[in-house]
């Protein structure tokens, strides 16, 4: 009898599998359909970088060499001379290496104008490197093809559906984020 | 300070073949692969039905005229099998797809439906390799023994009544003689390689094979004397008012397993196992020559459901609506029913395939031979018996 019952059981099992199986065919696959369809990603993304020029066009960026500093892959390359007529500085080259940045973010931390931004381009593949050693017109450029994307002082402010200016919610800064989840964790080390 | 511009190449452009989401759609995969049995239902009638009937418009129906109409046929089969191979690769591809939630093939054509065209063009354009270890002129040789001895089968298979190459009265005998060639396909394709996971998964469909011909083969000695006849039209005739599957239920279920391991698809694909030995014995094959051995495999996924529905399902018996039998009407009805008793069977095959996992090869062999074949022996004799009470 054993021996029969044992067979009953793998029969079972078997049918079991087989309508768990058949049950699968009728489920939607969780796919997306990427290059048709362009994937919703998070408000803070970070993807690419770019630099921001002002809305009248004019630099942003007031050549403080923060970012530089703060690169832990030492990717971006500053030069600067003083402004003739005036103070502060004027950029004479500012580049990324995208190729070996890491996009750990850690120069949109630092800089006190959010003039480089994290943007939520990933369509960075290339057959040829150099097309990834970012100079500041390219930078611009990606600033420029990713402004709906970004908002005036990123990370800062967001820009509403009326064209307003507000001061964004916390969960969309870089590491704004991280600030809100703070007292919970102290809580829990208590 | 150099510009650099943002290449052409950096961003997707949607070609004009591929695939636009909105397309992929149950009910349009349902059509699309409904459509194709009903294709094949239209190439198995032009074979049968309209290449004698144009040979017979023509005069030529004795002589010489006989043997050309049957070459004729055997030419069409023989297209019908690339077809078959390539409507079932992607019915395997899209079901199994189905299964574990991805969608499959699905850019080219509606619902993907003609993908498996241009993988056939792709290997067509592969370069055919023989590696220098191998012995070349066995080599050569497998992949065509293995797909001539799965085609061969194509004689016996009778799609509506009369509509068989061959109504031999020997058709089991046969069919038992052709389909163990199969083994001598794989088994030398695999040692000639010259390549240790060839050769293993040679000898392990050697070992499996040889092993499961034997239940196999007493499955089609119960069938054949249930049916009183070894032609296995007339074994469907006898099928009239009773379907095999009811008195012969453990042949069938001893049929169903080790049809599966003649097939060498899970639960028993040890020749193949991709996890362990790539691809077993025809890891060393491309192009064509590995085309050949893909072929011959979806052509027995084909055959054995059929033979399936020969022996236990009553092949193309069903409801004929007044139609005489015998006339073209009558014969394409018949073939219907048979095409899609056969495709039920095909995606029961499939479904297994999908859900269990793979056999230990000790399991297999002490399956084999201390389950299958004393059980195939008592549904040998209970088929005698029975035949004797009741016939
Ligand atoms: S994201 Fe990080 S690695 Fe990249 S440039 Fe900014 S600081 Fe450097
Ligand atoms: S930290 Fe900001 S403002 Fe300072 S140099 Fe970098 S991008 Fe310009």
């Amino acid at each position: 009898m054993s021996l029969l019952s044992e067979v009953w059981q793998a029969v079972k099992a078997l049918g079991t599998g087989m309508a768990t199986v058949h049950k699968r065919v009728y489920e939607d696959a969780p796919t997306e359909f990427y290059p048709y369809v362009q994937p919703d990603l998070p408000a803070v993304s970070v993807q690419s970088l770019a630099l921001v020029e002002n809305e009248d066009g004019s630099e942003r960026c007031i050549v403080c060499l923060q970012c530089e500093r703060a690169c832990p892959a030492q990717v971006i390359t500053i030069e600067r001379h003083r402004n003739p007529e005036g103070k502060g500085f004027l950029i004479d080259r500012f580049d990324i290496d995208l190729v070996n940045c890491m996009y750990c973010a850690a120069c949109v931390e630092a800089c006190p104008v959010s003039s480089i931004v994290t943007i939520q381009d990933f369509e960075m593949s290339t057959y040829d490197l150099h097309t990834l050693k970012a100079d500041i017109d390219f930078l611009h450029e990606q600033s420029r093809r990713s402004r709906r994307w970004y908002s005036p002082k990123f990370g800062v402010e967001i820009r509403t559906d009326d064209g307003k200016i507000v001061k964004a919610p916390p969960e969309m800064q870089p590491g704004g984020l991280a600030e809100l989840l703070k007292p919970a964790e102290e809580e829990v080390d208590q | 300070m150099s510009y650099i511009p943002i290449p052409e190449d950096r961003h997707f452009r949607i070609k004009r073949i591929g695939y636009d989401p909105g397309r992929s759609r149950p009910w349009l995969e349902r059509l699309v692969y409904s459509l194709y049995v009903f294709a094949f239902w239209g190439f198995v009638i032009a074979t049968y039905a309209g290449v004698p009937a144009l040979f017979d418009a023509l005069g030529w129906t004795a002589g010489w005229g006989y043997v050309v109409m049957r070459a004729t046929q055997v030419v069409l089969l023989f297209l019908l099998s690339a077809v078959i191979a390539l409507m079932l690769i992607l019915a395997l591809r899209k079901y199994l797809g189905k299964v574990q939630e991805r969608y499959g093939p699905m850019h080219y054509g509606p619902a993907g439906g003609i993908q498996t065209v241009f993988d056939a063009l792709k290997l067509l354009g592969k370069e055919d390799f023989v590696p220098a270890a191998a012995d070349w002129l066995t080599f050569r040789l497998a992949p065509a023994v293995t797909f001539v001895s799965s085609f061969a089968i194509f004689a016996v298979v009778p799609f509506a009544s009369g509509w068989t190459l061959a109504d031999t009265n020997v058709g089991l005998i046969y069919l038992i003689a052709v389909s163990t060639l199969s083994t001598y396909g794989v088994l030398l394709g695999g040692v000639s390689s010259g390549n240790k996971w060839a050769l293993v998964g040679a000898l392990r469909a050697g070992a499996q094979m040889v092993s499961y011909e034997i239940p196999l083969a007493l499955v089609f000695l119960s069938v054949a004397v249930w049916g009183g006849s070894l032609s296995l039209g007339r074994i469907v005739d006898s099928q009239m008012g009773l379907w095999n599957v009811v008195p012969l239920f453990i042949p069938f279920v001893l049929y169903v397993i080790s049809s599966l391991a003649e097939l060498k698809h899970i639960p028993f694909d040890f020749p193949e196992a991709e996890s362990e030995l790539i691809a077993g014995y025809n890891v060393e094959y491309s192009g064509m020559s590995f085309a050949f051995f893909f072929l011959a495999e979806f052509v027995e996924l084909f055959l054995l459901p059929a033979l399936i529905v020969v022996f236990f399902f009553g092949g193309w018996h069903g409801p004929l609506f007044g139609l005489e039998p015998g006339t073209l009407a009558a014969g394409a009805l018949q073939s219907l029913y048979f095409t899609i008793k056969t495709a039920v069977w095909v995606w029961i095959f499939l479904w297994i395939r999908a859900t269990l996992p793979r056999y230990r090869d000790d399991q297999l062999m002490e399956f084999a031979w201390k389950a299958m074949i004393p059980l195939a022996l008592f549904g040998l004799v209970l088929a005698a018996y029975m035949r004797l009470i009741w016939r």
